[in-house]
């Protein structure tokens, strides 16, 4: 039963028997297609085969590939049929030689960047008169999906916003209290958790996850559109997908992340005040009086101005990574991930920007 | 005569209260090329899943082998499905794994062939539906033709015994199409293998069908069951004359 083969002067001959359904013997084939190689004559005999299946004809359609001159003998017309289909259409595809060349290879590296850079570009002056034909009532206006961004970018994304907040608050005053500690000053907890969470903390924490949250879900959501060809029935139909697609998401973003830092600003002091109370034995209203005296107008409003940016970097790549997104399921994915990415990066580096020019300018 | 590897009793199909069809009754022969018709909306494709297991019907059963599907457990339901390939209208490829790799996914799961073997299937399936050399290339490098192509390949791995066709002909030229049917004969011919299609492309389903149900998208059932080629010289309902009729544009 199974595959014998022999070898002699120059005419090989194979012989395929009894049940070959699942021949799975790699090293019995490659020994078999050693031996006809230096033949030149094969015959392959099935006269004794009772059962085969694709395993049998991936043996035979590897011998008539490998092998010249090979003659079938006595093959079940079902397994003569499969391997000479296989065989039939002999297409090979044109596959472009990679360019090992390392100029070559940093060309075109950074002509992909170029153009990456004029995508983006392009993306910001579309966006921008897409928001000036909203400013002077031109742009088409869904009210379902400006209710439904707000609605999502705002309410919906309070809790988890809050939750990560009141954490910070908490983490913070505990770090910081056990150094204050050192010389009696924990009561200062309140001052330090106030200044960090009202000055930049709670913006900071509101971004991270609204980029986790919205700026992912946006990139798939318009990914998904771009993988559906819905982009491009709005690109026929003549509408900007920048009136229709961005506009509702990035204005809605703008909006509500300025409160959603007030409410961020709000969770992380209450988080504060429960280290504070709970393991350093500082009273709430002690804690409230302190948190007070360290809050400050300026400090607030810098905040709140940095939550109304992030709000628009997280749209702006969410937005662009979406519109500019592959065909498939993957891409979708790859353009998630680098709304996500590019998103924290920029806005770290909007803050370091920002807190330099406010500091320069003397604000 | 060849025994039944498909049965319906009393199907039942619906979404909430939308009921699409009602008391359907069919048998599929081991070997047929089975043809599901209608027109658009008729609930050829929820028939399909319901054969397929992706939806489970409101009321009646599915014998595939002999076994009650929606009545197994999981575990049976799963090696049931073991023995049925299913090409999607899109191929449905999973495009983060190359070609071969999508081809190579049933076996590696679910056979215990070593890799050298699992290569050397891939190869064959790859050059049966005439893709010989492009097992590295990604389903995005593909045209929609070859999407399916590929697709049936991944069917066709673990030479399954029902192959299901989600309108095959869908989105492809007359010369890819005509390609795609005989393709599908020499698949039914030489390996034995029972064929599912869902179509309303009149000259592939005289082509290929030997057996076929239509479903009547109005009266909510299977209104005729026979060979196509019958119903062309002898309509048995008007609906169906009058299908014939405009899709070959008489």
């Amino acid at each position: 039963m199974g595959l014998k083969f022999c070898n002699k002067d120059k005419t090989a001959l194979v012989e395929l028997e009894g049940d070959m359904r699942r021949f799975d013997n790699p090293k019995l084939a490659q020994r078999m297609l050693a031996c006809l190689r230096s033949s030149e004559k094969v015959e392959v005999r099935a006269a004794n085969l009772t059962d085969w299946d694709s395993t049998t004809a991936a043996i035979v359609y590897k011998i008539m590939r490998k092998v010249k001159g090979v003659k079938l003998v006595d093959f079940p017309q079902g397994l003569a049929n499969t391997v000479h289909l296989a065989l039939k259409i002999d297409r090979k595809p044109y596959i472009a030689k990679p360019d090992d060349d390392f100029f070559a290879n940093l060309g075109e590296d950074l002509i992909e960047r170029w153009q990456g850079l004029r995508r983006a570009l392009v993306f910001m002056r579309r966006t921008a008169v897409s928001f000036w034909r909203l400013l002077s009532a031109r742009a088409v206006i869904r009210s379902a999906d400006w209710i439904e961004a707000l609605a999502d970018n705002g309410y919906r994304a309070l809790g988890i916003v809050m939750l990560a907040s009141f954490m910070t608050g908490l983490i913070l005053a505990f770090v910081g209290a056990l150094q204050l500690r050192l010389f009696g000053a924990q009561v200062y907890i309140a001052s330090l958790v106030t200044i960090a969470m009202v000055r930049i903390m709670g913006a900071i924490m509101m971004g991270i996850i609204m980029a986790g949250r919205t700026g992912a879900q946006m990139a798939a959501v318009i990914g998904s559109m771009k993988v559906n060809e819905e982009l491009d029935a709005l690109q026929t139909f003549g509408l900007e997908a920048g009136d229709i697609v961005v506009m509702p998401r990035l204005v809605s973003l703008a909006l509500s992340c300025p409160f959603l830092t007030i409410f961020a600003d709000l969770a992380g002091i209450v988080g504060g005040m429960l280290a504070a109370v709970a393991m350093f034995d500082i009273s709430p209203a002690q804690y409230l009086l302190y948190a007070k005296q360290a809050f400050a107008m300026r400090d607030f409003i810098i905040g709140v101005v940095h939550g109304g940016i992030y709000g628009i970097i997280i749209a702006a790549c969410g937005c662009y990574f979406g519109i500019n997104c592959g065909r498939d399921a993957r891409s979708v994915g790859d353009a998630a991930t680098k709304a996500v990415v590019s998103a924290i990066v920029i806005m770290i580096v909007a803050t370091g920007a920002l807190t330099w020019i406010i500091e320069g300018i003397g604000i | 005569m060849s025994e039944t590897i498909i049965r319906g009793e009393n199907l039942e199909i619906a979404y909430g209260e939308n009921v699409l069809l009602r008391d359907g009754n069919f048998a599929v022969k081991r070997g047929d090329i089975f043809i599901i018709m209608g027109g658009s909306g008729s609930g050829k494709s929820s028939l399909l899943k319901t054969l397929i297991g992706l939806k489970e019907p409101k009321a009646g059963r599915v014998f595939i082998r002999d076994e009650d599907f929606y009545q197994s457990d999981e575990a049976k339901r799963r090696q049931i499905m073991q023995g049925c390939g299913v090409l999607y209208q899109s191929g449905a490829l999973f495009s983060s794994m190359t070609i071969g790799e999508n081809a190579a996914l049933p076996l590696q799961q679910y056979s215990t062939y070593s890799p050298e073997t699992i290569a050397e299937l891939v190869e064959l399936k790859l050059a049966l539906v005439g893709l010989q050399g492009y097992r590295d290339f990604y389903p995005d490098e593909l045209s929609g033709g070859m999407k399916k192509r590929a697709s049936l390949a991944r069917a066709l791995a673990l030479d399954p015994d029902i192959l299901y066709f989600d309108e095959p002909s869908s989105g492809l030229d007359p010369v890819s199409s005509r390609l795609q049917d005989e393709l599908i004969l020499e698949i039914n011919a030489n390996q034995g293998t029972t064929i599912v299609v869902i179509s309303h492309d009149v000259d592939s389903i005289l082509t290929i069908g030997n057996n076929a149900i239509y479903l009547d998208g109005n009266a909510k059932q299977i209104t005729a069951a026979g060979s196509p080629q019958e119903w062309l010289r002898n309509p048995p309902n008007a609906a169906l004359a009058d299908f014939f009729k405009r899709r070959r544009g008489e």
